[in-house]
């Protein structure tokens, strides 16, 4: 029954809506209709198509808001017309249930960069970002807080990055937000971490010195390899303080 | 007879677990817990409490294809976990090969299709090992279908051994969208399959009724729910409530109460039927 994809269609694109009053001879032929299932689809109400488009994109929105709740709010409360532009362009593909709004976040998110809408671009970043990791706990403290000294780097052991953790850089500083249009426009590193049989995601905002010492941390060398290659006369001891404060922050591990 | 329930919704969590002893069960968006260990933690506990029937927004058994394999196996571990009485989704499709609608989106209601979906949905109930219920929803294109929506429906239980969800709004909006006779309705489908009701509201948009969720249960579709239970028992309603939710939560646990008075109100040659 080819009537479903021609319906599926004209309810995701406004173009191929446009054809069942245009040229409904050119819908039939698109999606091998018969006269039959052609006929349904013209004997249709145009406000029923409408109102189902309308819903359609609506429901793009909800599952955009599943994963980026605060950039689909400022979307919604801020830029309709910016929303319309692209919920209007938007087929989605079928998707695994697990996966519920990943797709059309990244989509959106992708969109964003694109178009170079700066803050809202990063913040549906860190947004996808931090869902990609699991679920977004509320709250989360932006900043690196005081490490609690407790374990020490061993000399001889590979240091890696956490398996749920991730370095990602902003142009603007999304641990300030939201609201979205006020996020200061500066380079920010931030560290995301989602540790073992936490639901939560951690976001710590770190400076560019510390992005670096974790970049080093990609289970390739000792933490004496680390700070031999970056350290330079006093700050060797720094390092290592920073690297005990990584470890005990769960943010890199020994292997 | 399940009684009087209310679709278990985040925000109304706390509000459910407040006034527990005046809500008879509670029905859960299958797809919030199929895949989720956290939520499905939650759930467990809710069900040692009172009853809990699983809703599927994706089954989409009105697609061509057969319904994902991994789907159905989880819904059946799902149900089992729960010990759901039945589950439901709805008639209609929400995905074709290349496009997820995320919507439920009609079917051409012809009689071939009628009985392809028939039998799909047979096999899920036989792989669930649950009674499947199927759901009528609103629809907004009336495509122009040999089988008007109550035939379509008669047809597809004629063909599987199924059981109805009967959604009064839906029927209220869908009737006065498309100018048919409720009444009619009820009496062209089998009414003895119908094993629960939705009662919802919504609002009267520029060209059409829309169905929102949002709004307290009209009285067109409190009479549609006496209308029917003086046809047939009943063992289930259930408020739908997903929007504008109340801030005085006793509105909805009314709607219950008053839900529960209408099932149990039956006339006197129709009680113990059930
Ligand atoms: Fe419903």
């Amino acid at each position: 029954m080819a009537l479903p994809d021609a319906l599926a269609a004209m309810l995701t694109n406004d173009a191929e809506l446009a054809l069942l009053q245009r040229d409904p001879a050119g819908l039939r032929e698109r999606y091998a209709l018969t006269d039959t299932e052609l006929a349904m689809l013209v004997g249709a109400r145009p406000a029923g198509y409408q109102v189902t488009r309308r819903n359609v994109q609506a429901k793009l929105w909800r599952a955009v808001n599943t994963r980026l709740p605060v950039t689909a709010a400022h979307l919604r409360d801020h830029q309709p017309d910016l929303w319309d532009e692209f919920a209007s362009t938007v087929v989605r593909p079928p998707r695994p249930v697990h996966e519920h709004g990943i797709w059309e976040s990244e989509r959106l998110t992708t969109w964003l960069v694109a178009q170079d809408h700066g803050p809202l671009a990063a913040y549906a970043r860190y947004e996808l970002e931090r869902a990609k990791l699991g679920r977004t706990g509320t709250g989360t403290p932006a900043g690196l807080r005081p490490a609690i000294h407790r374990r020490r780097v061993s000399a001889d052991r590979l240091l890696t990055l956490a398996a749920g953790a991730r370095v990602v850089v902003f142009d603007y500083d999304v641990t300030a937000g939201p609201p979205i249009h006020q996020l200061p426009e500066r380079r920010t590193h931030v560290a995301l971490h989602r540790r073992a049989r936490d639901a939560r995601v951690l976001a710590y905002r770190i400076n560019a010195a510390t992005a670096s010492l974790l970049a080093c941390c990609d289970g390739t060398q000792t933490a004496d390899q680390i700070i031999e290659r970056i350290g330079h006369g006093e700050d060797q001891a720094a390092i290592r303080a920073a690297l005990d404060g990584l470890l005990a922050a769960e943010l890199v591990r020994l292997t | 007879m399940l009684g009087s329930g209310l679709g278990y919704r985040a925000e109304l969590a706390e509000e459910i677990d407040r006034h527990a002893d005046r809500i008879d069960w509670l029905e859960v968006i299958t797809e919030h817990y199929l895949f989720a260990d956290e939520a499905r933690e939650r759930l467990r506990l809710l069900a040692r409490r009172c009853p809990i029937v699983p809703h599927g927004v994706e089954l989409s058994i009105g697609s061509d294809r057969e319904p994902d394999a991994a789907y159905v196996e989880a819904l059946a571990g799902l149900v089992e976990e729960i010990d759901a009485p039945w589950f439901s989704d709805h008639l209609c499709f929400t995905r074709t090969d290349r496009v997820a609608l995320g919507l439920l989106a009609p079917l051409p209601r012809t009689r071939e299709v009628a009985r392809r979906l028939a039998g799909k949905a047979q096999r899920v109930q036989q792989a669930v090992g649950r009674p499947f219920l199927l759901e009528n929803i609103t629809y907004y294109v009336d495509l122009a279908t040999p089988l008007t929506e109550a035939q379509f429906i008669a047809e597809v239980m004629e063909h599987c051994d199924c059981g109805l969800l009967l959604d009064l709004a839906n029927l209220d909006i869908n009737a006065r969208n498309h100018g048919f006779d409720a009444i009619e309705f009820l009496q062209t489908i089998p009414l003895e399959r119908v094993t629960q009701v939705h009662l919802a509201g919504g609002i009267d948009g520029e060209d059409m009724a829309l169905d929102t969720h949002g709004e307290a249960v009209p009285s067109r579709v409190w009479d549609l729910l006496d209308e029917l239970v003086a046809r047939t028992p009943i063992q289930a309603t259930l408020i739908e409530r997903d929007t504008d939710f109340p801030d005085d939560f006793t509105e909805l646990l009314t709607e219950i109460d008053r839900a529960r008075t209408a099932l149990t109100a039956r006339p006197a040659e129709l009680a113990g039927g059930a």
